[in-house]
């Protein structure tokens, strides 16, 4: 993991999501890269703005925030630690930039779209889910109100044969190896499939990675199965949730999977996700 | 410390299952990682034009078939075992019908597989489904190595050619590629342009692609190749040859559709016609 990606908008929880991502490359010797995108005039422009004139505006007059959102990197970086990597989206809508600079990172670090929020309007629906289904790259989704202290030092993994779950694991591999502890939650589907081959399991897989964890079994999975792992991870007062990104998306719209829908809600700890 | 610990090879009977399976030691060895090999066949009970009880006189006959393959392959795995070089594989086999998804599911605890391209004309050829590679790509999104069904496999990752273009799938095959460039001798990118991008965009992803391979430690040559033409495939099985590469990595792009998958055309090209080792992710 050397190679970090933030995600800025106008809101103030940027801040909480740039110290874990800095924190973060502190612990791993990776470098820190923050883009700055935002839906072109969110700002509140006349509709008949072209969009150049937009961009332009938002250079000069920091109408959507990225002056600010820059200011506040500037400061965070003058009071120590590792440097941040500026980059900023101009006309270009916030999914196919996020997207495309992702493609260049080992995780992204992005926070959750509040739509009740004051510059809710500044991000598409489903934000974050959607730059991870598109992108392939794993995601540290940050909760806007993360007290401070570390990320990933009791760390419980949701497991299930899954590709999705598979590439979560994976990816979260360098965190697992530095926590203090790992719980890996697993329930098992209801019937219609077929038996599961013989136990190769996720502890032995882990353990070759140098990762000692230890497997709950939680019988059959219960209908409302996101609100489980949520529960279960708070039980063992995990502050990282890892987990797979199940979605596809059709004709332009994301359909998300019941359990990252629920999580993703919620959010009420920082998420590592999948596709 | 390497991401790749557990490598695992698919094996058969086929006579080429040596040659994979050699390679997969021979990274295991570069790589530090254990090689699990997993014997996955398809029954010749799903062969038959008609259904057979296994009870049946006929059904005892495939049966036979079955169990006198599985020999063929084991002493064909054990004679590998002992004039090879690299840590020593393990042998396990699936019971589980049908063949993709069983092999499917052990590959969600692996970090790379080493497969074999498939021979149409083998004799060989039926007793593993066609599309074996792209599904056990697609299906569990690890990255795989693919070893072409002809010809010597000297090296493997001394001298790679990386085909980079601006996709999911392209940096899935990249990123998990990283620990054999990180050991290669030398390492080729060439990019295509995209359609839809400006002269300043693909400009600026070259140079987020050189800080991305120069963070990750591999120094490498990038070649441009704008809008040429010709099938992307085919021109990149031929700078491959050009520049004598022992390895390839690409995306495998593709998507099932109604049970079947469809296949990207260069992907497509390259499973077909290749003659070196191909790396390829999801």
């Amino acid at each position: 993991m050397q190679s970090l990606l933030v995600h800025l908008d106008a809101s103030a929880a940027c801040a909480v999501r740039l110290r874990v991502a800095r924190r973060l490359a502190e612990r791993h010797g990776a470098r820190v890269s923050a883009l700055f995108a935002v839906v072109p005039g969110s700002g509140s422009f006349p509709v008949s703005f072209s969009a150049s004139a937009i961009a332009e505006a938002a250079r000069t007059i920091d109408v959507d925030g990225r002056q600010q959102a820059r200011a506040m990197v500037e400061h965070a970086v003058a009071l120590g630690g590792p440097s941040v990597d500026w980059y900023e989206a101009m006309a270009e809508p916030p999914l196919p930039a996020l997207t495309r600079q992702a493609l260049h990172a080992d995780l992204l670090v992005l926070g959750k779209r509040n739509p009740a929020g004051p510059r809710a309007e500044q991000l598409p629906r489903d934000f974050a889910e959607t730059v991870v289904i598109h992108s392939g790259k794993p995601a540290l989704l940050i909760p806007d109100d993360l007290a401070s202290g570390e990320v990933g030092q009791r760390i419980v993994i949701a497991w299930k044969p899954s590709r999705e779950s598979a590439r979560a694991v994976s990816a979260a591999l360098p965190l697992l190896r530095q926590a203090a502890s790992v719980q890996v939650l697993m329930w098992h589907d209801k019937a219609s499939e077929p038996a599961p081959p013989p136990p190769h399991d996720i502890a032995s897989f882990l353990q070759a990675h140098g990762v000692q964890a230890r497997l709950h079994a939680l019988g059959p999975a219960p209908a409302r199965i996101g609100e489980a792992m949520l529960a279960q991870a708070q039980q063992h007062q995990a502050d990282l949730l890892v987990m797979g990104c199940y979605g596809r998306s059709r004709a332009r719209e994301l359909i998300l999977g019941g359990a990252s829908r629920s999580v993703l809600s919620k959010l009420p700890m920082a998420v590592l996700m999948a596709h | 410390m390497s991401p790749i610990k557990n490598i695992l090879v698919h094996l058969d009977a086929s006579p080429r299952m040596a040659v994979r399976l050699q390679v997969a030691r021979e990274l295991a060895r570069t790589l530090e990682a254990g090689v699990s090999g997993l014997y996955a066949v398809t029954s010749n009970f799903v062969e038959m034009p008609f259904a057979v009880a296994e009870s049946s006189e006929a059904g005892a006959i495939v049966l036979k078939l079955d169990a006198e393959r599985r020999s063929r392959a084991l002493a064909l795995f054990e004679q590998a075992a002992q004039t090879g070089s690299g840590p020593a594989a393990t042998w396990s086999e699936l019971n589980t019908e049908p063949v993709i998804w069983g092999a499917t599911q052990r590959a969600y605890y692996a970090d790379l597989l080493v497969l074999g391209q498939h021979d149409a004309s083998s004799p060989t050829a039926r007793d593993v489904p066609a599309d074996l590679i792209e599904s056990l790509v697609l299906g569990s999104g690890k990255p795989a190595l693919v070893v072409p069904y002809a010809g010597e496999v000297q090296t493997v990752g001394r001298n790679v050619l990386v085909a980079w273009s601006a996709s999911r799938e392209s940096a899935r095959a990249l990123s998990a590629a990283l620990p054999l460039l990180q050991r290669a001798d030398q390492v080729h990118v060439v990019t295509w342009s995209q359609e839809h991008q400006s002269a300043p965009q693909a400009a600026g992803e070259r140079g987020l692609l050189e800080q991305y391979l120069g963070l990750h430690g591999v120094k490498a040559t990038l070649h441009w190749y704008g809008d040429g033409h010709g099938q992307p495939g085919d021109r990149l099985l031929s700078l491959a040859s050009d520049l004598g590469s022992d390895l390839v990595v690409m995306g495998c792009y593709g998507h099932s559709r109604a049970r079947e998958l469809v296949l990207g055309g260069a992907t497509r090209t390259v499973l077909k016609s290749m003659t070196v080792p191909v790396f390829m992710a999801h």
